[in-house]
C-alpha cells in the first residue's frame, strides 16, 4: 500500500505544518525525543518511497519533491506534461494531470480532497474558491 | 569534466565567493589610480583570486545517506556535508524556479558590484575619466548579469538570453557604421583601406560574439539542483546538462532521501 502509518504521518504532520520542534511533539505524544526523531526520518524515507513508486508508475522524471511539504512535481518522459503530486493524509498520493482544473460537479469531491491535503501540509492556507485555491497550490509548487 | 558539481551560494564558501567579486570589482581601478593605490588594487585582485579558487567547486559525492559537497582548486579547502535532505528541486525544470528565492544573500555583492560606477560617481563627485570607464564597466556587466541570473527565473533567462543575443548582433551592426564613419572622420580615409585596424575590429568582434556565445551556451545548458536540509540551509549543486541533473536527483533521491525507509 502507498500509504504511511498512521502516527508516523501524525508525528510528520505536526513537524511540517504546525512547525512544532521535536521536544514539543514528543511532549505532546509522550514519547521521547529520539523516537520522534526516528519516526520523523523513517515518515520521511517513507514518503519519498512512495513519490518514487508514482514516479515510477507514471514513467515521469522528478522535477521536485518536497516531503516536508508532502508533494512531488513529475514531468512525462513520453510526453513532457507535468503531473503535480500530493500526498493526502491517511489515503495515500493523488495525482493531479493538469494545471488548470474545473471543479465542477463531478470534479469537486476530487478538488476538496486535493486542497483538504495542502491545506494540511502547509501550502495554502483560507481559501473560497476551490480552482482559485488549487492555482494558488500550483503556483506555489512551482516556485 | 565533473558532471556535477557545488555551486558557491551558501556557507564559508559562498561568503568568499561573494566577497571576492566585490574585491575585484574595487581593485581593476584602484591599479591605475596612482602608485600607492596601485600596490593596495594588486594586493586587493590576489586576494580575491585567491578567495574565488578557494569557493570554486570541485566534487560532490553521494554515499552512506549523505552528500558531501567539496571546495577548492588546486586542492580541496572547504567540506560541507548534507544530510536529512527535505527537498529537492530541478530549478531549471520548474515554471517559476529562480535563485533569488533561496540565496538572497549572494544578490547583495552582485548589486554592489553592478551599481560600483555609480558608487565611484558618488564617491568622488565627479564623472570619471574617459580611459578609467572599461575598468568600472566590466565588473559592472559582470555584476548586472549576475544579478539577472538570480534575479529571473529560469524559464525567462533563456529569453533573456536570446533577446540579449539579437541585441549583441544588431548593437555591433550598428557600431560597425559608427567606427566607420568616425575612422574616416579622424584619418580622411575609409576604414577598409587600412587592413591592420579593420583586422583588429573584426577580431574584437569575432571575441565578443565568442564570448557571448559560450556564456549562454554553459548558462542555458546547466541545470542547478536545490537541497534543503532537515535545518532548513539550501545547497546549489551544478549539473552540466538535462541528463546528468536527472541521474543526479535519481541518485539522491534512492541514495540520500529514501535511506531510512
Amino acid at each position: 500500500m502507498l500509504k504511511i502509518p498512521r502516527r508516523m504521518e501524525e508525528v510528520l504532520l505536526m513537524a511540517s505544518q504546525r512547525k512544532m520542534r521535536e521536544v514539543d511533539i514528543a511532549a505532546k505524544l509522550g514519547v521521547t525525543k529520539q523516537a520522534v526523531s526516528k519516526s520523523l526520518r523513517e515518515a520521511r524515507a517513507r514518503l519519498t518511497q512512495i513519490f518514487l513508486t508514482v514516479a515510477e508508475l507514471l514513467n515521469s522524471d522528478i522535477a521536485r519533491i518536497n516531503v516536508e511539504k508532502g508533494f512531488m512535481i513529475l514531468r512525462n518522459r513520453q510526453t513532457g506534461a507535468r503531473l503535480y503530486v500530493i500526498y493526502v493524509p491517511g489515503q495515500g498520493p493523488l495525482v493531479l494531470f493538469a494545471e488548470k482544473i474545473e471543479c465542477t460537479s463531478l470534479n469537486k469531491p476530487f478538488c476538496e480532497k486535493l486542497v483538504k491535503a495542502a491545506k494540511s501540509w502547509g501550502i495554502v492556507e483560507q481559501y473560497d474558491n476551490l480552482e482559485e485555491a488549487i492555482s494558488t497550490i500550483i503556483g506555489r509548487m512551482e516556485e | 569534466m565533473e558532471k556535477w558539481y557545488p555551486l558557491p551560494y551558501s556557507g564559508v564558501p559562498g561568503a568568499l565567493s561573494a566577497l571576492s567579486m566585490v574585491l575585484f570589482a574595487v581593485s581593476l581601478p584602484l591599479q591605475i589610480y596612482g602608485q600607492n593605490y596601485f600596490t593596495l588594487g594588486l594586493v586587493l585582485f590576489w586576494i580575491g583570486w585567491l578567495m574565488a579558487l578557494a569557493s570554486a567547486g570541485r566534487n560532490v559525492t553521494i554515499s552512506e545517506g549523505r552528500v558531501t559537497l567539496t571546495y577548492g582548486f588546486p586542492f580541496r579547502v572547504f567540506k560541507l556535508v548534507v544530510d536529512g535532505v527535505v527537498e529537492m528541486a530541478d530549478l531549471n525544470s520548474l515554471q517559476r524556479g529562480k535563485l533569488f528565492k533561496y540565496f538572497k544573500v549572494q544578490v547583495i555583492p552582485y548589486a554592489v558590484v553592478t551599481f560600483y560606477p555609480l558608487l565611484y560617481v558618488a564617491a568622488k563627485f565627479s564623472l570619471p575619466p574617459i580611459y578609467f570607464l572599461a575598468f568600472l564597466l566590466i565588473p559592472s556587466a559582470v555584476g548586472l548579469s549576475l544579478l539577472i541570473y538570480f534575479m529571473l527565473t529560469f524559464a525567462s533567462y533563456r529569453r533573456f538570453i536570446k533577446y540579449a543575443g539579437y541585441t549583441v548582433v544588431s548593437t555591433t551592426i550598428i557600431a560597425n557604421f559608427g567606427i566607420a564613419s568616425y575612422y574616416n572622420a579622424a584619418f580622411g580615409k575609409p576604414i577598409t583601406s587600412d587592413a591592420h585596424a579593420l583586422i583588429l575590429l573584426i577580431l574584437g568582434e569575432l571575441l565578443i560574439f565568442l564570448a557571448f556565445a559560450l556564456y549562454a551556451s554553459l548558462a542555458t545548458k546547466r541545470h542547478v539542483i536545490l537541497l534543503e536540509d532537515t535545518r532548513g540551509k539550501h545547497y546549489a549543486i551544478g549539473a552540466v546538462d538535462e541528463d546528468a541533473a536527472k541521474e543526479l536527483t535519481r541518485k539522491i533521491v534512492e541514495e540520500v532521501m529514501m535511506r531510512d525507509a
